[in-house]
């Protein structure tokens, strides 16, 4: 259920590394309950304004308050409400497994253990092992585990699933709508594997060079845009198809795959019976939204 | 264009060549100067010097191959499997036989000796070249040819092999043609063998510049580390020991609260190191008797370097300032758990030295005269007045890390010429007519400077500064 009281509140945040642009005036709000899945091409400004929220990055201008609290100024009890995956795993090198996950949980005072054991068995973890010398899969299956052993409120998914096979994939995304069933946790994942972000985000950020394109309700995207395909009933369609804001369309003799924006099913389908025609409407995956969006 | 002229433009498209062109550009006019001087003045033992330039030639040149060797994209690249040996003889065999015409301006040689010196020296160049190049291949790490610069020194001065090859050069040239050309067949087959690529494909090794790339050497220390592990399980890992002390501490204190966080750096940083077996330990402490001993004996303020080397060290301790949120330290515990361990390093680190010191005057009462070659090597103890130069450099090294985290080799150059500034301090404190008067009061205000300066750029990372690279 999504709390009506932001979390996270960014107002024209600006974040610039030398000439690149990393976040251009973001105005922001994530409220508590909401799983959002974070969308952009590479050097978006993503991981910027990840960081930017849980404060390893301060914004040049403008402000961002996570928990009530200035980013630049959060403390350790605001920080232990916040579980981070780091897209490339930073962990400690030369630690066990072990060692790193009974260092971490020490700063824990609601460390979940049987999450922990959990976890290590369900993900197949290796807990002798030097962490330097896991592979990357079991590098992010262990950061995953430190971010979320402590069940944080707000659970920053940084890439989280980049360098998982494709069962430890599937492990990932039920451990994610397990722990989405916690009303109050917030999740924000920012992953490029958009077919799993689909399965369970419930809103959408997609950015585009530092700033936000889209900042709505993942239903709400994809009620705007629809694909169909309309089969006409007696002989060829006609030259001019009575449709606007049209993205695609591929027609044939007696056929057309159209994709459309802003149209309502209801819509669709008396403009189809309007036509004499068939038509069969498809919802659009998260990928092909996100590629009509952002091109 | 052919493989090789692909290959031989990375002499001058890495730009780390350039420095180290004009570097050996440098050495070669010396050696020239060098030369002329003994031809006029007719002096013997001048002529090995460019023996001693191919070797180090040959250790850098052989990095231009290795990195690419190293590197999985190479191994299917067709026709590269034999560029490697062909891109050494092509830089090396050409640059020998330029330095073994100096032998024609050898003096009192008849034309056929002239000519059979030539051909020796050749020889003799191209084998100390092969034999840099080989070390490098050897050796993973290309810092240990380092180390063969005070056995090359001792060498030197005890066994006086300038004189010894420029003679073996003149007058045993036919058996050093023979061994030379041996050594280039058997080099043209090592580095033209199949299995080459194989063996190097994928290997992390570390190139001359590399001991910059922080990213490059932890993952080189970890694999090290791995591999130790692999021979001999348990070595080398944080004991259950110090884990246990440091954890409680970690759990006993408050959650959120300083200790807690200070305590964790500690154990990040010092861990390891205090988990050492006793085995390394002595291994350790075994090593430290013969480099006193060599200090020791050097004549001049040369010894000094054993003050400034742990203020160069620490430009590699990690404040754990620049990390992703692991554990949940806001911005002002990363201050403090960071200038906590500055402090702690610099202590230990001074401690270390004065313990040195004090032995050096303890060994200088018992310690004997050595005589080498008519000339005498007192053993003179450690200046204990220069124990505090570790405390001194430690807060501006770190601060250079701090700045310059991007760009260690930035941190590492500032900190040598640094380094070196001192170096000619401590070595002019020595003599009697020192340019530079450095008196306490000087070097309180230094100490004082260098710690606010470190805490005053730490505060402003700490607090201000973006705590993550981009992509890191």
């Amino acid at each position: 259920m999504i709390n009506g009281n932001p979390i996270v509140q960014m107002r024209k945040v600006s974040k610039r590394f030398g000439k690149i642009q990393a976040l251009d005036k973001v105005d922001l709000e994530i409220k508590r309950g909401e799983i959002i899945g974070l969308l952009g091409a590479n050097g978006a400004g993503k991981s910027t304004l990840l960081r930017c929220i849980i404060g390893l990055y301060l914004a040049e201008e403008g402000e961002c308050v996570t928990f009530e609290t200035d980013a630049g100024e959060l403390s350790p009890k605001e920080l232990g409400r916040i579980g981070y995956v780091h897209q490339e795993g930073e962990l400690l090198g030369w630690m066990t497994t072990k060692q790193l996950i009974r260092y971490v949980s020490a700063y824990y005072e609601n460390w979940n253990h049987e999450l922990e054991e959990q976890y290590i068995e369900d993900f197949d973890i290796s807990l002798k092992d030097r962490v330097g010398s896991l592979s990357p899969g079991q590098r992010q299956k262990l950061a995953i585990l430190l971010a979320i052993g402590f069940e944080p409120e707000l659970l920053i998914l940084d890439e989280p699933a980049s360098a998982l096979d494709p069962i430890a994939r599937g492990q990932f995304l039920d451990l994610l709508l397990e722990i989405i069933q916690d009303e109050n946790r917030t999740i924000i994942i920012s992953s490029h594997i958009l077919s799993d972000v689909e399965k369970v985000i419930d809103h959408t950020l997609i950015m585009r060079k530092g700033s936000v394109l889209r900042d709505c309700s993942f239903d709400s995207l994809r009620e705007e845009f629809v694909r169909f395909t309309l089969t006409c009933l007696d002989g060829p369609l006609p030259t001019e198809l009575p449709f606007e804001n049209v993205i695609s369309c591929q027609k044939s003799e007696g056929r057309a795959v159209m994709t459309v924006q802003n149209y309502s099913q209801e819509m669709l389908e008396a403009e189809a019976k309007a036509l004499n025609c068939e038509i069969e409407i498809r919802p659009l995956s998260l990928e092909e939204i996100y590629k009509i969006v952002a091109s | 264009m052919s493989i090789l002229r692909a290959n031989l433009k990375h002499l001058y498209q890495k730009r780390s060549f350039w420095f180290i062109g004009l570097f050996f550009g440098t050495f070669a006019f010396l050696i020239i100067m060098v030369l002329i001087e003994a031809v006029t003045e007719n002096k013997q033992g001048r002529f090995f010097a460019p023996a001693i330039l191919m070797f180090f030639v040959g250790t850098f040149i052989a990095t231009l191959p290795i990195d690419v060797l190293t590197k999985p994209f190479s191994y299917c690249l067709p026709g590269h499997r034999k560029i490697p040996r062909e891109f050494l003889s092509f830089v090396g065999l050409p640059l020998s036989f330029l330095w073994s015409l100096s032998f024609l301006f050898y003096p009192d040689l008849n034309i056929v000796k002239t000519i059979l010196a030539c051909l020796s020296a050749f020889s003799i160049f191209t084998t100390f070249y092969w034999l840099g190049v080989w070390f490098v291949f050897r050796f993973r790490n290309w810092g240990v040819v380092f180390a063969l610069l005070p056995l090359l020194a001792l060498g030197n001065m005890w066994l006086n092999m300038s004189v010894f090859v420029d003679h073996t050069i003149v007058e045993n040239s036919l058996p050093m043609i023979l061994l030379g050309g041996l050594v280039n067949y058997l080099a043209w087959r090592y580095w033209g063998r199949p299995n080459l690529a194989r063996r190097y494909c994928g290997i992390l090794w570390i190139g001359a510049f590399d001991a910059w790339n922080k990213e490059k050497m932890s993952k080189y220390k970890l694999a090290r580390l791995a591999e130790r592990d692999k021979k001999k399980p348990g070595s080398f890992r944080i004991s259950s020991n110090v884990e246990r002390f440091f954890i409680s501490r970690i759990d006993r204190a408050e959650t959120g609260s300083l200790p807690q966080y200070i305590w964790g750096a500690l154990y990040k940083t010092f861990g390891v190191m205090i988990s050492q077996q006793r085995q390394d330990c002595w291994r350790f402490l075994m090593l430290i008797p013969p480099i006193l001993c060599f200090l020791c004996y050097m004549p001049g303020g040369g010894k000094n370097i054993i003050f400034l080397m742990p203020g160069i060290m620490v430009v590699h301790v990690s404040l754990w300032v620049y990390s992703s949120l692991l554990i949940c330290d806001g911005r002002r515990q990363r201050f403090w758990s960071a200038l906590t361990l500055a402090v702690t390093t610099g202590i230990l680190v001074t401690v270390v030295v004065v313990l040195l010191a004090v032995a050096t005057h303890l060994l200088e009462g018992i310690m004997p005269q050595l005589t080498v070659k008519g000339h005498d090597f007192a053993f003179k103890a450690l200046n204990m007045k220069f124990s505090l130069v570790p405390l001194l450099m430690i807060p501006v090294t770190l601060t250079m890390g701090l700045i310059f985290y991007k760009k260690p080799m930035l941190a590492m150059l500032f900190v040598i010429v640094l380094f070196q500034i001192l170096f000619f301090l401590i070595v002019f404190q020595n003599l009697k007519n020192c340019p530079v008067p450095i008196g306490s009061v000087h070097v309180i205000i230094a100490f004082v400077c260098s710690w606010a300066m470190f805490v005053a750029v730490l505060r402003y990372v700490c607090m201000k500064g973006s705590l993550v690279g981009q992509g890191k």
